[in-house]
């Protein structure tokens, strides 16, 4: 079976997730951790753009806004389906 | 005495967005402008003040998030650490956001900076039922702490006094740095290049911790006490289900972990309270179905507002203009001075005078926006759209300016963070129609196309729209930038304008406005009127004046009187290319004649500068480049 990333970009409006990782290869990946995206972190999708890009995100206490391929940098711990 | 003041120079710093502008200018007693999105400042501003026998220099920084920069705007906060440590440093920290604002004032203990923290919109956390024990605060980072109302100036009397109270920022032991594990490895990296961690200066310090988190090229001995700290965080952090691949990854953890254990002391939330109309109110501003509309439907409002409510005031300036002049051509004796005073003054300063209520107005409505935090939600849901463009989100706010004018919407460009970007956005901006040309288009439509006039002007916006659109396009692959853009904007909450500060906003703006007119503008027309009035005898080919009196002796007809008019354009036509102002024209000819034009319209463009001067074209310093293309 082929593990699909589960990242930020592909949390449902509403959902909460936690960060696992955050890929390390992108010169956005310093001030995306400065600005609190962490291993272990909880993060909640509020809502996307009309033209579905840019998304909004809930994270320690303040709102911010990423584009998907932004987004796509950090990946979330995958949820129990069931819970 | 009076010379015995005390020079201080105080350096605020603190995120984007966290008040910090509004904190200076209750400082200061200054009337900078600010504005409820991240970014409005890019450059240090300096502004001065005295209290209790000391001169105090305060020096405004963009906003940063931490320091290590991301854009330019906080390169340049980085360059004055080592300067400021001679003078003190302001935290400024938004009381409603701690977390995320703790580290930059984290990372500043860490190199060993200790500046006065400055909990700022403290009246946001107390609605939210938040406290700080500023007692408990001092205790843990030896800093000197106080919470702040910046607009309504709660705190600052008692910030100007600890400001006069306190030392020096810098302070050799680091009372609530690195967790000791760090601080070792940090220590033992500076000693690897021979150097000691303590003696430092807070920029070196800051190239060790960048050393250690793996952003900075790093020795062969750097690179092995980075890989014993990294094993050995590694098998600490097996314990917890979270761990990292990296150091940076690990030293941002760890930072945000004594961020948490910090606010968990010094901060109480008796109840935590939710404002849920703010929720609603975003909900609905960004929502999928009704966000264009409302965005469509507020330019509207801001665009009508700004020309059909400013043409009334308008009109009572150009009334009482018209009737200053009449009343000057009655009562002076004509002459130079009349002339002078009312086709050279009034004319010219009066002419722009009455374009004041229009540029209040929509100026009015900008600061609302912004305070309000909607701008950022425009630029939010405008950021695909622009991507089309090949433009960042926001540069839509400079676009959507420009269909007023474009003049203030080339200074609206320094919100974009990228430079070239910028500058393609200044170039791109003349291209939208503003709302001087829409009378013209208008009249042009009429007189060309009788039958569909409205028609025709849609297409032209349309065909004009296509236009930007290919060139925007174009520009995007001919000056691709070496940066990569991002989006990565704070949405910040929604605040309640306050009067003071949308007035202040428009009273400096106003004031801006009339002062350029009485200087640039008073200057220029006295100019122009010079240029078009001296030499006062011109050799003419024919004595114009005798052949009208004779002619108007042969008796009145129609025909006479139309040969005197010929008689007296031409005359006028004469003498007015024997001033120097067309002389001038004449030397500027070879610039214009390519495309078709004579000296009259070369004349025009080179005066239409001084026209456009009160809207500050000359004086656009964001661009600190792209500007000398517009001189």
């Amino acid at each position: 079976m082929v593990r699909v990333k589960y990242t930020l970009a592909d949390l449902q409006a509403g959902n909460t997730g936690t960060v696992r990782d955050i890929e390390q290869s992108n010169s956005l990946t310093n001030r995306l951790m400065d600005l609190g995206f962490l291993p272990g972190t909880k993060v909640k999708a509020l809502c996307c753009a009309p033209l579905g890009d840019p998304l909004t995100f809930f994270i320690r206490g303040y709102c911010i806004g990423l584009r998907k391929s932004e987004a796509r940098l950090i990946t979330l711990d995958r949820e129990d389906p069931t819970a | 005495m009076e010379g015995s003041f005390s020079h201080k120079k105080v350096f605020l710093l603190g995120n984007p967005n966290c008040g910090k502008t509004s904190l200076f200018n209750a400082l200061t007693g200054e009337r900078r402008h600010v504005g409820n999105w991240p970014g409005v400042t890019v450059e240090r501003i300096e502004g001065g003040r005295e209290h209790k026998n000391f001169k105090l220099t305060f020096i405004d920084l963009p906003g940063s998030y931490s320091l290590n920069p991301f854009t330019p705007e906080e390169a340049i906060a980085l360059t004055i650490l080592d300067e400021a440590s001679n003078g003190l440093f302001l935290n400024i920290i938004d009381s409603g956001n701690l977390e995320r604002n703790l580290v930059l004032t984290f990372q500043l203990l860490e190199i060993g900076i200790r500046p006065i923290l400055v909990f700022n919109c403290y009246d946001e956390l107390l609605t939210k039922g938040g406290k700080i024990n500023l007692t408990e605060v001092q205790n843990q980072t030896g800093c000197l702490a106080i919470t702040t109302i910046a607009p309504s100036k709660k705190g600052i009397p008692e910030l100007l006094d600890l400001i006069v109270s306190e030392q020096k920022a810098e302070n050799r032991s680091v009372p609530m740095g690195l967790s000791d594990f760090w601080q070792s490895a940090m220590e033992r990296i500076c000693k690897s290049q021979g150097l000691t961690f303590f003696d430092l200066s807070p920029s070196k310090r800051l190239e060790a911790e960048n050393i250690l988190g793996g952003s900075t090229e790093a020795t062969p001995d750097a690179k092995e006490i980075r890989e014993q700290l990294f094993s050995s965080l590694s098998e600490s952090a097996r314990l917890t289900s979270h761990t990292s691949s990296n150091l940076a990854c690990f030293l941002a953890l760890n930072r945000y972990e004594r961020i948490r254990k910090f606010i968990s002391t010094c901060l109480t939330l008796e109840k935590e309270i939710k404002i849920e109309w703010k929720e609603r109110l975003d909900g609905f501003l960004t929502h999928k179905i009704f966000g264009f509309p409302i965005l469509i439907a507020l330019m509207i409002l801001v665009f009508w507002t700004t020309f059909s409510v400013g043409s009334i005031p308008a009109g009572w300036i150009q009334q009482a203009l018209g009737w200053l002049s009449q009343t000057g051509k009655d009562y002076l004796p004509e002459g130079l001075v009349s002339d002078l005073l009312i086709n050279g003054l009034l004319a010219g300063v009066g002419g722009v005078l009455v374009f004041l209520p229009n540029v209040l107005i929509l100026f009015l409505w900008l600061a609302i926006l912004e305070d309000s935090g909607y701008m950022a939600r425009a630029v939010f849901l405008m950021d695909r759209f622009m991507q089309t463009l090949g433009l960042h989100g926001r540069a839509f706010i400079p676009m959507a300016m420009s269909l007023g004018c474009n003049v203030p919407a080339v200074m609206a460009t320094k919100i974009l963070e990228d430079p070239l970007q910028r500058l393609r956005v200044i170039f791109l901006l003349p291209l939208v129609p503003c709302s001087a040309r829409l009378p013209v288009l208008v009249l042009l439509c009429g007189a060309f196309f009788p039958r569909h006039p409205s028609l025709v002007l849609f297409l032209l916006y349309f065909i004009n729209l296509l236009v930007i659109l290919i060139l925007g396009r174009v520009s995007q692959s001919l000056f691709r930038s070496s940066r990569d853009s991002y989006f990565l904007l704070e949405m910040p909450p929604y605040r309640w304008p306050t009067p003071r500060s949308v007035f202040l906003l428009l009273w400096e703006k106003a004031s801006h406005f009339v002062k350029k007119a009485g200087t640039v503008i008073l200057c220029g027309t006295i100019l122009i009127w010079f240029l078009s009035s001296f030499p006062r005898t011109v050799p003419l080919t024919q004595d114009f004046d005798e052949a009208i009196s004779e002619l108007s002796k042969q008796g009145p007809s129609e025909q006479i009187e139309k040969q005197i008019e010929i008689l007296a354009s031409k005359r006028d036509q004469e003498q007015l290319s024997g001033r120097y102002l067309a002389k001038i024209g004449n030397q500027l000819l070879p610039i214009v004649k390519p495309i078709g034009f004579g000296w009259r319209e070369a004349i025009l463009r080179f005066f239409m500068f001084p026209a456009l001067q009160p809207l500050e074209l000359f004086i656009v310093k964001v661009n600190r480049w792209g500007l000398l293309l517009f001189r």
